[in-house]
């Protein structure tokens, strides 16, 4: 059983570092190069930590280790638990690795193990640091060095252990979702508003009128105080903590041996029955089966034809909307933080103009970085396109289709967010959130229009049709840039029009607004008439 | 005495046009005469002190005014207004006559000779008012005098003899057109070179001060940009001689406008940038020295836009001094970027503003040094690079007056603000670079523009030649009515791109209704090139194809709409159900509700494909979906079914299912035409077979007439291939 | 360009926008030229003959509750004060918060195991008004002996 996960670890540790050729210099010069670093970061990290004690007056003791050790193997255990789901389950090399003669536990204890040699390796660069930093500022003494050779071991297996065990729950939940699409697409929602709801709540702990200074010591302070209170909470990394530390040396090494045996054995006896089975059902992709037969209606136009199938296929496929329009679903929390802290401030009538200007800047940022989809939506037809192609009639009726749903469902979205935002905070003068709703929804049309022209120049048809992604798409990212130019644009605009004339400033931002719009749309009809039939996949 | 200069001068002209003959001669004359007539118009410029600049306010005198102004006056106002008038159409025809022989455009040589003329005969006519409007002295025999009417006599003589000249050449009649062309010449002109102290003389001070960004400051930045604008529009398909005589035109108003204020002190000198510019673009456009032009071009368009926003004076709107900002400032705006637009000098090269850079950097140094040295004598502040102009500005003061560095050199003092004039410079060289991106997006737009309009024009050209080739039918009806129920190919050829090569070339066949056409190759061979041409998906390089009839170049709708296609590759949505998906595909054909449910139904029924129609295409395989494309290809029921390799990947069910579909379909007179390169299966079902190698038709061959002689297919089509190019066989 | 990196941007943005308008959009804050006249710590155990404050800790400070608060009052409310803490104790560290007039005593394992008499010295640095008090875990029968 040994000689049969030894060789499935190596053979997997083999695939996927190259570096395993014995004798070679580039080894020893790769050794090297990353002892340097671990050497460089200790030293970046006792800095750091001698900062913290002499200048902010953070206690650098047994409290703020095991704070920082719940806060670093915290976010390892919630990585981890990530990347062990697709690891574990979902990876693609479960489908030649069970087809060996292998035991299906020992599939798993390989994975495991090869997940642990990687985790420990990069958890060196993160643990070798703290803990030495650590040693040095405190002055500790031989029992804390030596204790450290050990802790670094146990330490990856104990956030491993965790994240493993999690992850099967996980998995089991995954799939469930999976073949619930509508679950997750609500899941999202409520998590975000959820989100939305923390925002607002911890925003509102903040006492008005801020004051950056006043609020940065009070900062300091509770976050010392809560640095202390947390660490009682650590569970084991309390008691590694305080075995460090010195505090019941011998209890406490005793209860965290007894505390890592007991979840490897958890999490062999629970993996060896479900291990197996989540694994498979990870894999397959079940259809579920439409009971009723949903006769579809003969269209008026094509232009009906083309949004009905845009919407029904962003309906069945609410998980990459989502994605899509994932910064846009930021919009109302960063509105929401900065206006508070802005109105928050004591303002003179220079900082009312300067809120408004910045507003306008990173409310444009975000939400001309949502209209990716419009910037690829020729693109994603990928090889579809060619239906167009064949098809007998002016079928540029399709980009109208296109940009009309984009448009919609980017207008409801920003609309909500400032409704929301109106809601939150009626500190901030009405008629400025309205008039800037106005103009932040002509910008971002004419935005949709400008990048659906640049997909329109240049579509990447073969490419999408080959991969699938619109990852690294080109257009997508002269989206991205063009929309940080308006911002950048309509933020010069701004300062003009809100700090130096200031009369005409919403009437100077808004006609400029409309005029670039109206240049957009007739340049973007131009465009899609002469260019549109000259596509070829 | 200025009456017997206008018959002498008259005389001579007279004399001269009627003992010169030779035309050449003429030109170089006058090229001599016209440079002449400039250098002595430039002595006057820099040596006179103006006397009539201080009339002030001739025309609103009896409305309330600020100031009694009626002691200034040199003359009544009537003879104010004329004397004023004249020297404005003065002004201009000496610039129209001074270039009119460097650069032969019409406009300027007509309105050079007619209204010099006329001006000439009226500035000696009026030659006393001028002197006293000019020095105050009505004495005819001082220096200043006999100088002006030199220069004034000059002046009528030119554009006379040239008059005389042109009536000789009996030159051809103008139209309307050009009328009204040399109209808005002699209107941009007058504009151009507009006394700066009229307003002043007639109205006196008016209007508010244009600045912070009141109506008129907002008026006086919008109006270069508008400005620009309206030349391009105007210029814009003028000859390419038309553009340098705009741009000459300006660049000489430029120098003439900035020197009309006398200045003669040290701080006068033209070293403000937007100063420098008017003296380094006359040179550049002279001399075609490119250095100075992009210096300009990168330094001083930046220098003049912040002077429009931020401008540094304080009087009303028609004060000498605001007017004589504005016309420095947009002349400097405006040359450098009408050049670029107007292909005078061509658009700049990331080396050119290297250059620039290099040339502004020498500037600025010139500038910081001059700066100290000359605040020994007076209060210079050249590029304000000395003054606290612009740290005042930006709340600032601490950086400039706080670090300096001084020393001084036999009784001469020399103050560095060293850390204000090094950020100034980093400043203005991030600027320059900025300005870069900017004139970049507005090239690539216009080129953008340029090709969408090319593009526009090509699709109107191609839809006069298909109302031409259609022979006064309707667009809807075939081009050639007898090829009915056929595909014709003829000549075809295909290129990918700008790749050289040809993928398919010089193919051409006729399929007709009722046949199953095999279409056969190796990979690469063409066929789906071929295919893909004729159901218009890809473009066709040479050659016409044929469907029914309709020409698929030229009437792409009418011919498509009478195929259905079966690509190689599934072009299905995957998020779709198949009903759904045949839905949208029959609402892109038109297919009305009824016919397509029963057709969809029939179809569905055949190719075992009912019972999973209803659900999401994800869940298709491989077969599955060739049959739903199948099934959504035949939805509108086409004369002409093609389909590129139908049958990779089938199991045999499918296979057999499709190609009984395919024989159905023939058998009602359609034409079924398909690729692929198994032989057997071409051999099989098809009546007719054609066979493509390496991008050129090597055979065309009846299945039926091959089974009679009992010949082979696979060993034809291995011949065929080795020899490459066998002559076509039409059996 | 990618969204991340525009994500990124936006934060960047965000967060000058406030420094922005904290540094040049704010109105001054009315600092009030009252000077203080009293720091008192008024909330303790006893006092030894020198008058010196006491607090004892046992029970309150402990392995689990290492954080021990003092109160003060400062005198006019609203003056203008720039209150510091110090000791002279090792193993323990000291936040000040200005604005709700408390200073914590962040004890360190160590020093509640070895139970560490902390004295606080709370200073008014613009007046130089200043108060003393002494954490002490008391065990029973002790009585407070005055520093000599």
């Amino acid at each position: 059983m040994f000689e049969r996960i030894k060789i499935l670890t190596l053979l997997q540790l083999s695939n996927k570092t190259r570096l395993f050729v014995k004798g070679s210099k580039r080894i020893y010069a790769h050794i090297a190069i990353r002892a340097f670093i671990v050497v460089l970061l200790t030293v970046i990290v006792t800095l750091v930590l001698h900062v913290l004690k002499n200048i902010f007056y953070i206690p650098v003791n047994e409290f703020l280790m095991i704070f920082i050790l719940i806060l670093t193997q915290g976010l390892n255990i919630v990585v981890s638990t990530i990347s062990l789901v697709s690891d574990l389950y979902q990876s693609k090399d479960n489908q030649i690795l069970f087809s060996l003669a292998v035991k299906n536990d020992e599939i798993f204890i390989s994975k495991i193990l090869v997940y642990y040699t990687n985790e420990f390796v990069r958890n060196l660069f993160l643990l070798i640091p703290i803990f030495v930093g650590f040693g040095i500022i405190s002055n500790l003494g031989f029992l804390y060095f030596s204790s450290l050779v050990f802790i670094i071991f146990l330490l990856p297996i104990i956030s491993i252990g965790v994240s493993s065990f999690i992850s099967m729950p996980l998995a089991y939940f995954l799939n469930y979702i999976k073949k619930h699409s509508i679950l997750s697409a609500i899941l999202s929602l409520v998590l975000v508003l959820l989100l939305f709801f923390v925002t607002y709540l911890v925003v509102n702990q903040i006492p008005t009128p801020i004051r950056i200074v006043q609020l940065y010591h009070r900062f300091i302070v509770s976050l010392t105080i809560a640095i202390q209170r947390i660490a009682q909470y650590g569970t084991i990394y309390t008691i590694i903590g305080k075995m460090l530390f010195g505090i019941n040396y011998l209890l406490n090494l005793l209860i965290l041996f007894l505390a890592v045996g007991a979840l490897v054995a958890i999490n062999y006896l629970v993996s060896k029955p479900v291990y197996f089975r989540l694994m498979s059902t990870s894999q397959e992709n079940t259809v579920k089966k439409n009971k009723k037969k949903a006769k579809p209606k003969e269209s008026k136009s094509l232009f009906l034809t083309f949004l009905w199938k845009e919407f029904t296929i962003a309906r069945r496929s609410l998980n990459e909307l989502l994605s899509n329009y994932a910064l846009l679903l930021t919009l109302p929390f960063f509105m929401f933080v900065l206006n508070y802290i802005y109105m928050g401030m004591n303002r003179s009538s220079f900082g009312n103009q300067v809120v408004l200007v910045m507003n306008v800047i990173i409310t444009l940022l975000i939400v001309t970085g949502s209209n990716t989809a419009s910037a690829t939506a020729i693109t994603t037809e990928g090889y579809e396109f060619v239906l167009l192609k064949t098809a007998p009639y002016n079928t540029s009726k399709m980009a109208w289709a296109k940009i009309t749903f984009n448009f919609c469902f980017t207008t409801l979205m920003i609309a909500l967010s400032f409704f929301l935002f109106s809601r939150a905070l009626p500190l901030f003068p009405k008629g400025d959130i309205w008039l800037l709703l106005i103009f932040v929804i002509l910008v971002n049309s004419g935005h949709i229009l400008w990048s659906f022209q640049i997909d329109l120049l240049d579509p990447k048809l073969s490419d999408y049709a080959s991969t699938g992604s619109i990852t690294n798409n080109n257009n997508a990212s002269k989206s991205l840039s063009n929309g940080l130019f308006l911002a950048l644009f309509f933020g010069v605009i701004a300062v003009l029009g809100f700090i130096i004339a200031k009369d005409v400033g919403w009437m100077l931002m808004i006609g400029l607004a409309l005029m670039f719009l109206i240049y957009r749309l007739f340049s973007f009809r131009a465009h899609l008439g002469a260019y549109f039939d000259d596509i070829e996949y | 005495m200025n009456l017997l200069a206008l018959i002498a001068v008259i005389a001579l002209s007279l004399i001269l046009f009627f003992t010169k003959k030779t035309e050449y001669k003429n030109y170089k004359i006058a090229k001599i005469m016209s440079t002449l007539l400039f250098l002595v118009f430039l002595f006057r410029l820099f040596t006179t002190e103006d006397a009539l600049n201080n009339v002030f306010n001739v025309l609103l005198y009896d409305i309330d005014t600020p100031r009694n102004a009626a002691e200034t006056w040199l003359f009544s106002p009537g003879m104010t207004v004329i004397i004023i008038f004249l020297r404005w159409l003065t002004m201009a025809s000496l610039l129209w006559l001074v270039l009119a022989p460097y650069i032969k455009v019409p406009a300027f040589n007509i309105l050079g000779q007619v209204v010099g003329t006329i001006v000439g005969v009226l500035n000696l006519v009026f030659f006393e008012q001028h002197l006293i409007a000019m020095t105050n002295n009505p004495d005819m025999l001082t220096f200043k005098a006999i100088q002006y009417l030199i220069e004034t006599a000059l002046l009528l003589f030119i554009a006379f003899s040239s008059f005389l000249n042109s009536l000789r050449n009996k030159e051809h009649r103008y139209s309307g057109k050009e009328v009204l062309w040399f109209f808005l010449v002699f209107a941009g002109s007058l504009f151009a070179v507009m006394p700066q102290t009229m307003m002043y003389n007639l109205f006196g001070y008016y209007g508010e001060v244009p600045d912070e960004f009141t109506m008129s400051h907002i008026f006086v930045i919008v109006f270069p940009f508008a400005l620009i604008f309206l030349v391009n529009i105007l210029m814009k398909n003028r000859s390419r001689i038309s553009k340098e005589a705009l741009i000459a035109y300006i660049v000489f108003a430029a120098f003439t406008q900035y020197f009309y204020m006398r200045r003669e002190t040290l701080e006068a000198l033209p070293l403000h940038l937007c100063n420098t510019a008017v003296v380094l673009l006359l040179l550049a456009y002279v001399f075609k020295i490119k250095g100075f032009f992009y210096f300009s071009y990168f330094a001083n368009v930046l220098g003049a836009l912040a002077a429009i926003l931020l401008p540094n004076y304080s009087s009303d709107l028609f004060s000498y001094s605001v007017i004589h900002y504005g016309y420095n400032h947009l002349y400097a705006f405006i040359t450098p970027l009408l050049c670029v637009s107007l292909g005078v000098f061509p658009r700049p090269t990331l080396s050119h503003m290297y250059r620039a850079i290099l040339v502004f950097s020498g500037y600025f140094v010139a500038v910081v040094f001059l700066n100290a040295w000359f605040n020994n004598y007076a209060n210079v502040d050249y590029f304000f690079t000395y003054s606290d102009f612009l740290t005042d500005m930006f709340n600032i003061k601490e950086i400039q007056f706080n670090h300096i560095i001084e020393f001084t050199y036999k009784n001469l003092t020399f103050r560095f603000y060293w850390l204000f004039q090094t950020l100034y410079f980093l400043v203005f060289i991030v600027l320059m670079f900025a300005s870069w991106y900017v004139y970049d997006a507005f090239f690539q737009m216009s080129d953008q523009r340029q090709r969408l309009k090319a593009k526009q024009r090509l699709i109107k050209i191609d839809k006069l030649k298909l109302l031409e080739l259609l022979d006064g039918r309707k667009p809807s009806e075939p081009m050639n009515p007898g090829g009915k129920d056929m595909i014709k190919i003829n000549h075809f050829s295909k290129k990918y791109g700008q790749s050289e090569r040809y993928a398919v070339k010089d193919f051409s066949l006729e399929i007709h209704g009722g046949e199953i056409y095999g279409f056969l190759g190796h990979n690469g061979a063409g066929k789906s090139t071929t295919i893909k041409s004729i159901v218009g998906i890809q473009s066709i390089t040479e050659g016409e194809i044929e469907v029914c009839g309709y020409s698929i170049k030229s009437q792409p709708l009418e011919a498509k709409l009478r195929i259905g296609y079966v690509s190689d590759n599934h072009a299905v949505y995957e998020k779709l159900t198949g009903r759904e998906y045949i839905n949208y595909v029959a609402d892109l054909y038109l297919v009305p509700k009824k016919i397509r449910d029963e057709r969809l139904n029939a179809l569905a029924i055949k190719l075992s494909l009912i019972d999973v129609i209803d659900q999401m295409i994800k869940s298709y395989s491989h077969g599955m979906k060739q049959k739903l494309v199948v099934i959504a290809s035949l939805i509108h029921e086409p004369p002409v079914w093609i389909l590129d390799e139908p049958l990779t990947g089938l199991d045999p069910i499918s296979a057999f299912q499709i190609k009984e579909t395919m024989r159905d379909h023939a058998s009602k007179g359609n034409i079924v035409f398909f690729s692929s390169h198994v032989i057997e299966v071409v051999e099989k079902i098809c009546t007719k077979i054609a066979v493509i190698t390496q991008g050129q038709l090597t055979g065309v061959y009846d299945i039926n007439v091959l089974k009679d002689k009992n010949i082979s297919l696979e060993e034809l089509y291995m011949r065929g291939i080795n020899q490459g190019n066998l002559a076509v066989d039409y059996v | 360009m990618t969204k991340k990196s525009l994500l990124v941007l936006v934060l960047v943005f965000s967060l000058l926008s406030i420094i922005l308008i904290a540094v040049w959009g704010t109105l001054p804050d009315n600092p009030s030229n009252i000077q203080a006249e009293t720091l008192v710590i008024s909330d303790f155990d006893e006092t030894n003959d020198d008058g010196d404050k006491f607090i004892n800790v046992t029970d309150i400070v402990t392995e689990q509750e290492s954080i021990f608060s003092i109160d003060f009052q400062i005198g006019p409310a609203n003056a203008n004060v720039d209150i510091v803490a110090s000791t002279t104790a090792p193993g323990v560290n000291l936040q000040v918060d200005a604005s709700t007039g408390s200073v914590y005593v962040l004890y360190s394992l160590e020093a509640i195991a070895a139970k560490q008499t902390v004295t606080v010295h709370i200073k008014d640095k613009n007046t130089q008004i200043y108060d003393e008090v002494t954490l002490w875990f008391k065990t029973p029968g002790v009585i407070i002996v005055p520093d000599i």
